[in-house]
């Protein structure tokens, strides 16, 4: 396990830095000069000369690229053109709404992948399920949240379709207001932050429970041909048990990697889900970066999300080996 | 071994016997896909009305002459949306086919080079792999500047390395499977075993992939459109439609919805073929 | 106790269904022990299957017929009287230990689902002969060695006591040193609580040592059924003559080839008003082709499914008199001269910065073989004697030794799984003729050369067009043969390949490879794990254990005084047919 960790951090580090630079050069490729867009187009050239030189502009590519890797260890992520607010405070206020929306997406979709995969297990039209589920997993993101807004907001008005909480200017200790409302005893928060979540976290939840779980029924498929299923039904135990006992934990692998990518792919559903729902949380800053062209933000919070995904894929991989202790660590 | 059961499969003898292999419902989607790629290179000259103009009022709901109702500034949606179909569908297939030949080529070459070459490919496509692409995809084409080949450069960056991965494992696969070997063995050339031996054996996962894929990346070309890193304003890009449209989704549904729903159909149409590709391949 | 009544099951491959067992009578009594002996497909593995209502669903099987157990009638029960006569009466081993345990959940666990307690659980681990009961309850599977595996599963299905056991190959996945092992423990335990098995095998030998009574299969048909010891000495059935006089033991006659009493398989019509062996019967007369053969009860008390048995003892010893093996062309010349080879591969690393371990495959190997000689390579699993072979055929680099070749032509191999080793996309003829390339020679020269090495390893050379899938696997083997002769090598590298095969195919294999050597002057190493065949084709034999040759002589010599301790273990490891031998 030691070994491993030491292993995995490693890795961790040396992808961050790979991205860092990635996010590094497309800093410097901008064909606008970020002096010359702080200080404003009227500021006199010797201005904009003293600012580069103060911003490292003019040393070689290398030492500014470790500036950058130092300020980034210091968690400086730059300043926000648009906010004019240093990227990381940004990100730590919008942040646990993110955060809230992704678990809320994560744990809506597993438990829609266990019943989809259920469903193609057991029943007799699985055939129907299947195409069922290619049909769903082809509709465009901004469809499925357009037509949940349209239909469960706007026609039937059974959830609130935009913003995270009706009552203003309310903040609790965490930023993740289903928690906030429960630690400050104020259950009507509680509720209301649940159900401003339901439409986006359902939204972002589709792709995941297609692909969930259609790997998990084909991994269900898979281990219920293998011989120590016959072993198990050989021995008289009943169905369920041996789905439980026998094959879940041995189809476990497969989508719990599954899971794991789909986070990746997530963060441009993010982007639309919070644009389409106003929800205040860091793909809605994203976008309105992208509005005004700030470019620093952007990369700031690629470089946060690329983080955030690198420590799922390490969760993934420990909870396989705990699923199976053929995966040493 | 199966010794004892003389394969009674038929042969390949009749004609078409992989689209017998096809359900119905992937022969559909199998011509929907040419029906797109169809109306992607002749849809604007079908388009009823010059899809740039306004040519009647404002926000008309959908109804005859106006198949998909006209927009804020009256012009026909049924036009905008068959042109909006070439900007998807055919940079769709553009960028699948570059990423599937810049793929197989590093695969092919990792795979038969083995040794440091392919451990230096594996880690390289690793890096890849685990980097959240389309996230970075978006932030490149964000510091570039959008612009639809902008966007294709983008994608086919990080679209690559999966069909790399898959064709150096196919070829490592097939190349430590004993009729190579056996091949090898025989005295047959290098490059012969290559093309005769080897790659006509990725070729059927790769084609299935591919297929599948084209749906994948449909979608993200319309999240990228939606995020207004396509093609600028005017241009009627199916994504950027329902973008722009996304506030009056409650008084001028069709603005927003029908744009996305076209970009649904095409999907459809394209993982079903995929599908059908897939079940055609198995019995070959 | 266990009655089978006109048993019928049909099972469906890729949309087609097919009758998999025709009409099976059985009746087994308690205690008793009742070998089903068929080559792969003869619907041997099915009975074992229906026996316990596990048929896989998604071949949809239509079963007809009735099996009783006790009071239980196992045809269309429901899941729950299923349930419980798996549980109580009816359990089973299965044929490939290593898969056949869940990975994912500790020995001891396994073994304590259907209810044993903790002691128990260790008792019975102690009592199919695993040292330190304690820990391997604790263990993972995949930390256990197949004959470990197969133990536990024995330990597993013995503690329910149950009145049927079904055994289904239970030891061709196993080294031969540990067949023997796990044969004797499984008729102990069986002994001692009067338990019934019904012991599935392709083996008569291994049939005639464990069973009281045999029922050989065709094709889903009863072909005889009898007294084990009946039908071994004197088959009623053309079939079970076959299998008889293609099996061959230490003591079969070197001097000749080996007799095969089957033709060539062509397609065997299962279903119909016929007798189903038709096709292959040298005795066949045109009754058998118009009516199907009841299963009739002849004076001895035996059954057999044939128009015809009393020709059958003809046969037999008509069998008897195979032709003997060409004379052999050969000289002084090596044709493998193999000198100090060393081999080692890298394992695991230990611990994040520690050296890779590795382990020696091959420590100082030294082996010559002449033109036309066949020197057979024995010794199991892990011995080194692939290893071996892929060095010999430069596929393998060694480490420290010297690999030369009669005139530096390199050899050709023939390998294990012959329908693996031919191109699924490249026809026949283009495989084959492949290996002319190199020698520049016309189109219609190279057709003509391919036609001729078809012949040659009795393939028709109308065939040179068709593609691997549509051949089977005994073709698919010739061709490999045709495609290493066409341009014949000094050398012919051979790795197990006949391990897959039923007896009389063989036969056949053994019969075309010593006659080609013969004829050729080549050189050949056998690589194997069957001593038996080793002894029938091989000039002389080299013993490998943990890549070491530790014997090598003559076969006779080797077999009838081993010196090393580990050749002493192969040679009584390899079953005989005792009773063949005390009628010789």
């Amino acid at each position: 396990m030691a070994p491993y960790l030491i292993k995995r951090i490693a890795g961790l580090a040396a992808v961050l830095l790979v991205m860092s630079f990635i996010v590094f050069c497309l800093q410097s490729i901008i064909p606008a000069d970020p002096a010359r867009s702080l200080v404003g187009p009227s500021a006199p050239q010797e201005t904009v000369e003293r600012l580069r030189e103060e911003m490292g502009l003019n040393d070689p590519l290398l030492v500014q690229y470790g500036h950058f890797v130092s300020r980034l260890v210091e968690g400086d992520l730059g300043t926000s053109i648009r906010t004019r607010q240093p990227i990381a405070e940004d990100v730590l206020r919008y942040g646990p709404a993110t955060l809230e929306l992704i678990l809320a997406a994560m744990v809506l979709g597993t438990a829609l992948a266990f019943i989809l995969a259920f469903a193609q297990a057991t029943l007799a039209r699985s055939g129907a399920i299947r195409v069922g589920m290619l049909t769903l997993g082809s509709v465009p993101i901004f469809l499925t949240a357009l037509l949940l807004a349209y239909f469960l907001w706007f026609k039937l008005g059974w959830f609130p379709g935009s913003g995270r909480i009706d009552i203003r200017r309310f903040s609790g200790p965490t930023g993740f207001f289903v928690l906030d409302g429960l630690l400050l005893g104020r259950p009507e928060v509680t509720l209301g932050a649940l159900r401003h979540l339901f439409l986006p976290a359902l939204a972002l939840s589709v792709p995941i429970a297609i692909s969930v779980g259609r790997s998990l029924s084909s991994a269900l498929v898979d281990v219920m041909r293998q011989p120590y299923i016959r072993t198990a039904r050989g021995k008289g135990l009943s169905a369920g048990h041996i789905f439980l006992r026998h094959g879940l934990r041995n189809a476990a692998s497969a989508p719990l990697a599954m899971l794991g990518l789909q986070v990746g792919l997530m963060f441009g559903n993010l982007l639309i889900v919070e644009r389409v729902f106003a929800w205040p949380g860091l793909g809605l800053y994203t976008v309105q970066s992208f509005a005004t062209s700030d470019l620093p933000a952007i990369l700031g919070v690629a470089l946060v999300f690329g983080a955030f995904y690198i420590l799922v894929t390490m969760l993934v991989e420990i909870a396989q080996s705990l699923a199976d202790p053929r995966i040493a660590l | 071994m199966s010794v004892s059961m003389p394969s009674i499969a038929a042969p390949a003898s009749a004609k078409f016997s992989w689209l017998r292999r096809m359900g119905w419902l992937e022969r559909i989607g199998l011509a929907g896909v040419i029906a797109i790629t169809l109306l992607a290179i002749f849809g604007p000259q079908l388009a009823p009305f010059d899809p740039m103009l306004r040519v009647a009022d404002a926000y008309l709901p959908p109804g005859l002459p106006h198949l998909f109702g006209t927009d804020e500034i009256g012009r026909d949606l049924f036009s905008r949306v068959l042109l909006g179909i070439r900007y998807t569908w055919l940079p769709g297939l553009a960028v699948i086919g570059i990423a599937l030949v810049i793929g197989s080529a590093v695969g092919v070459f990792a795979g038969m080079m083995g040794g440091w070459v392919d451990a230096l490919f594996q880690r390289i496509v690793e890096l890849f792999l685990v980097l959240p692409s389309t996230l970075i995809a978006i932030s490149v084409v964000a510091a570039l500047g959008p612009g639809l080949l902008n966007t294709m450069i983008a994608i086919t960056i990080f679209w690559w390395p999966w069909y790399a991965r898959m064709t150096r494992d196919e070829v490592r696969r097939i190349r430590s499977r004993p009729h190579v070997e056996a091949a090898r063995i025989s005295g047959v050339s290098k490059t012969r075993l290559m093309l005769r031996y080897l790659l006509p054996g990725t070729v059927p996962a790769l084609l299935v992939a591919a297929t599948l894929d084209v749906a994948n990346i449909i979608l993200t070309l319309s999240l990228m459109s939606f995020l207004g890193l396509g093609l600028p304003a005017p241009a009627p890009e199916l994504g950027a439609m329902t973008a722009r449209s996304i506030d009056s989704l409650t008084v001028y549904w069709w603005l927003p919805i029908l744009p996305a729903v076209v970009i649904f159909v095409m999907s459809v149409c394209a993982n079903l073929a995929g599908d059908g590709v897939r079940s055609a391949l198995r019995g070959a | 106790m266990l009655s089978i009544r006109g048993l019928h099951v049909r099972l469906s491959r890729d949309g087609r269904a097919n009758t998999v067992l025709d009409g099976v009578d059985l009746d087994l009594a308690p205690g008793e022990v009742v070998a089903l002996v068929g080559e792969s497909g003869s619907g041997k593995s099915t009975i074992g299957l229906a026996l316990q209502g596990l048929l896989p669903a998604e071949s949809q099987p239509e079963i007809s017929g009735s099996i009783r157990l006790s009071k239980h009638e196992i045809v269309g029960a429901k899941a729950g009287e299923l349930r419980q006569v798996r549980r109580d009466l009816i359990r089973s081993v299965p044929q490939d230990p290593m898969g056949a345990l869940n990975p994912t959940m500790s020995i001891g666990r396994q073994m304590a689902e259907t209810g044993l307690s903790p002691a128990e659980v260790l008792d019975w681990l102690g009592r199919v002969g695993l040292p330190d009961p304690r820990r391997i309850a604790a263990d993972m599977p995949h930390r256990l060695s197949g004959g470990q595996r197969q133990r536990v599963l024995i330990a597993m299905s013995m503690a329910a006591k149950p009145r049927v056991l079904v055994a289904d190959e239970p030891t061709t996945a196993l080294d031969v040193t540990v067949q023997a092992q796990i044969l004797t423990l499984l008729t102990d335990l069986a002994r001692e609580q009067g338990t019934a098995i019904l012991f599935i095998t392709h083996d008569l030998a291994v049939a005639a040592e464990l069973s009281n009574r045999v029922m050989v299969l065709f094709g889903g048909r009863v072909a005889e059924l009898g007294e084990t010891r009946a039908v071994v000495k004197a088959p009623a059935h053309p079939y079970a003559a076959g299998l008889l006089s293609a099996r061959f033991d230490l003591s079969s006659d070197r001097g000749r080839q080996l007799s095969t009493l089957s033709t060539e398989r062509g397609r065997t019509r299962i279903e119909g008003p016929h007798c189903n062996y038709v096709a292959r019967c040298p005795i066949s007369t045109p009754e058998c082709s118009q009516r199907r053969p009841d299963l009739a009860l002849r004076e001895d008390g035996r059954r057999a499914a044939c128009f015809n048995s009393d020709k059958v003892p003809d046969l037999l010893s008509s069998a008897r008199a195979a032709p003997a093996w060409p004379e052999a062309i050969g000289g002084n010349a090596n044709a493998l001269e193999l000198f100090r080879i060393h081999k080692s591969f890298a394992g695991r690393r230990k611990g994040l910065f520690g050296a890779k371990a590795r382990t020696r495959v091959l420590s100082g190997v030294d082996l010559r073989i002449g033109l036309g000689e066949c020197v057979a390579l024995v010794g199991e699993s892990g011995s080194g004697k692939s290893t071996l072979l892929r060095i010999a055929a430069g596929l393998v680099e060694q480490d420290e030794g010297d690999v030369s070749w009669f005139g530096g032509i390199p050899p050709q191999v023939v390998f294990q799984d012959a329908v693996a080793a031919l191109t699924p996309w490249l026809t026949v003829g283009e495989q084959i003729g492949d290996r002319l390339r190199p020698l520049n020679v016309s189109k219609a020269e190279q057709q003509r050369r391919v036609a001729e090495a078809l012949e040659l390893v009795g393939i028709d050379p109308a065939l040179s067009g068709a593609l691997p899938a549509e051949l089977s696997g005994g073709q698919c083997q010739r061709v490999t043969v045709a495609r290493a002769v066409v341009v014949p090598p000094k050398l012919l590298l051979c790795d197990e390949p006949i391990s897959a095969m039923d007896v009389s195919l063989a036969a056949q294999t053994l019969n075309l490879l010593g006659t080609l050597r013969r004829q050729m002057g080549m050189g050949m190493l056998f690589v194997t794990h069957d001593l038996a065949a080793a002894r029938l084709i091989a000039d002389r034999i080299a013993v490998l254990e943990k890549g070491q040759l530790v014997e090598i002589g003559e076969p006779d010599q080797i077999i009838s005084d081993p010196q090393a301790p580990y050749t002493r273990t192969l040679v009584s490891a390899v079953p005989r047919l005792v009773t063949e031998e005390a009628s010789a």
